[in-house]
């Protein structure tokens, strides 16, 4: 501000001076008129005031001063909230779609609507129903507003709800609810980062925050299902994200870190023992969605090593749960599959980070390889001369590469010479 | 696509709508047609940020814990006109006045909140824990059932508090 201040003043004097023709100055004033900053103001103090508002609509409603009033009259008491913030967001819709001071605030408005006029009904028929129900209801509910009104100020409540409904449901259904919620939230902050809007940082960081909320709490409660889904969800996240660089590049490290913590998971055999857990619809939907996710990748020529390292893992999970073929020996080929793939990924990973100097990607490989190593050596499932003959070849397969590399290295330099 | 916007936006709005307008049917059409009985609770007074203050309900007279497997509460009306949990099942009752446990394997008093005015419900807590005798009315039809009355030594707690609120300022 002060420097646009200083700038403006320099530019009268430019022209008094003759510097700079009258025509160049007004374009210049025009360039560095601080109108930005005021256009940020506005947005922020309609957010600010819109949530403060949406607050009081929430705190008045819940005190019941209308205990006395008829039953009806109440219920429709209960409604008004709801119908004037889709009044606004109408109104909005179709005469100040261009403002983002208006898309934002009617938006957040119909999200206080959604919850005021629900929690009204709930008290006015004292309807017990619980809190996590009642935040998932809400989020669903106000979900297509805030993509349709392209607001960005109701993100981080909509995540709220979903990463509520995730941790206190103790439904099957709830988690994958909660996912799917985060997943509709994540492609919505990946097109703003690719519309390069200003709030793009904001939104990464949130939807990052949310989604590794979600990986810690499927891998801690060990919901096989969860875990199906957070796999897809790392799948579409590499897919999609992967030509997104800066701050946006936050959703590929995401894809790859739910892609790890789920291969660590998977390369235990117990997790192939509790297949039957899964639900297998939702099993059906999840394979549906990777396979065509797969094919889109194919056809754009795009062949990740995460992204078709994550597919296999999909694949095998899929052909467990919906086929239902867990047995001992096929659970030990499918953890042995996955140990594999994670040994190649970390492998890969070092071998490119040394080759393009990316010191990024070399770290990803080593510490991958470290976590592989030091879960294979107390993984107390397999018995210790498995372990033994496991580490032998791993320690074999790792001196027949070096040796390689060597070789090819002093090959480059014969040629070179 | 401005059309495509603006149908999804009137879809939702509907949806919008029509949740709250489900939940007020399903509970009129319960508190209009259902059959009402009484059953003695011992409240006390929590909050709730979104609803508003409420009394928290749970029943005076139940069964021993290990006789409640199950998410069928079957309820028995007395000679005194209270209804008394008579005995839980996991399957489905038929002809009988029941109540339907959130919980899949054992029974806990669904109703267990009833919404009051903010000044209201801490005051409800004090006169109950003065041992008053407290009961509410349930609706019942089928699988459904509303409360429709807190009472206080047999007066709505709605009128009986208010009153007393009234005294005393």
């Amino acid at each position: 501000m002060k420097k646009e201040k200083w700038l403006l003043k320099e530019i009268d004097t430019w022209q008094e001076k003759e510097i700079v023709t009258g025509e160049t100055a007004d374009t210049l004033r025009s360039m560095y008129q601080p109108k930005k900053s005021i256009n940020v103001l506005i947005v922020l103090f309609s957010i600010i005031g819109s949530l403060l508002i949406g607050m009081g609509i929430v705190l008045v409603s819940a005190n019941n001063w209308w205990y006395a009033l008829p039953i009806g009259v109440r219920a429709f008491i209960g409604f008004m909230p709801l119908v004037i913030s889709q009044l606004i967001v109408f109104y909005v819709y179709r005469y100040k779609m261009e403002s983002t001071a208006f898309r934002e605030s009617s938006a957040l408005l119909n999200v206080a609507g959604v919850f005021a006029s629900i929690a009204l009904v709930g008290q006015i028929f004292h309807i017990p129903g619980d809190f996590t129900n009642y935040l998932l209801t809400c989020g669903l509910l106000f979900l297509p507003v805030m993509l349709v009104m392209n607001a960005v100020s109701p993100v981080i409540i909509y995540y709220w709800t979903a990463i509520n409904g995730g941790v206190y449901l103790h439904e099957e259904y709830g988690v994958i609810i909660s996912a799917v919620m985060l997943f509709v939230g994540a492609v919505f902050a990946l097109k703003k980062c690719k519309e390069k809007s200003g709030k793009s940082t904001y939104l990464s960081i949130i939807t990052v925050a949310s989604a590794l909320t979600l990986v810690n709490m499927a891998s801690l409660r060990y919901d096989i299902t969860c875990q199906y889904g957070d796999l897809v969800f790392a799948l579409i996240l590499l897919s999609f994200a992967d030509k997104i660089k800066g701050s946006e590049a936050v959703f590929t490290l995401v894809g790859k870190l739910t892609f790890l913590v789920m291969a660590f998971i998977g390369s235990f055999r117990d997790s192939w023992m509790y297949m039957d857990d899964c639900n297998v619809p939702f099993a059906i939907v999840l394979l549906v969605c990777s396979i065509a996710v797969f094919v889109r990748n194919i056809l754009a020529k795009k062949y990740s090593m995460f992204n078709m390292a994550s597919f296999v893992i999909i694949l095998l999970l899929g052909i467990c749960t919906i086929f239902g073929i867990s047995d001992y020996v096929i659970d030990i080929i499918f953890m042995i599959i996955t140990n594999l793939i994670l040994f190649a990924v970390s492998v890969v990973c070092i071998v490119k980070g040394a080759k393009n100097i990316d010191l990024y990607e070399a770290n990803v490989g080593m510490v991958t390889l470290c976590v592989l190593v030091v879960m294979r050596f107390f993984d107390s499932a397999l018995p210790l001369s498995t372990r033994g003959i496991i580490f032998l070849l791993l320690g074999a397969g790792f001196m027949v590469f070096n040796l390689y590399l060597v070789k090819s290295k002093k090959k480059i330099k014969e040629e070179t010479l | 696509m401005k059309k495509t916007l603006l149908s999804l936006l009137i879809v939702t709005a509907i949806a919008q709508l029509l949740v709250p307008a489900y939940m007020i049917w399903d509970r009129y059409d319960v508190l209009r047609t259902g059959e009402e009985i009484k059953i003695k609770v011992e409240p006390f007074d929590p909050y709730d940020a979104f609803r508003g203050r409420y009394v928290s309900l749970d029943m005076a007279e139940t069964l021993p814990f290990d006789q409640r497997e199950g998410m069928y509460g079957i309820f028995k009306v007395r000679e005194d006109g209270f209804a008394v949990l008579d005995q839980v099942t996991k399957e489905k009752p038929y002809g009988e006045l029941y109540l339907v446990s959130e919980d899949e394997h054992y029974f806990y008093f669904p109703l267990n909140r009833y919404y009051m005015e903010e000044t209201l419900a801490p005051m409800a807590e004090a006169k109950l824990s003065e041992e008053k005798e407290a009961y509410v009315t349930v609706r019942i039809k089928g699988d459904k059932s509303v409360l429709s009355g807190l009472y206080i030594d047999g007066k709505p707690a709605q009128e009986l508090l208010s009153e007393i609120n009234e005294q005393e300022n």
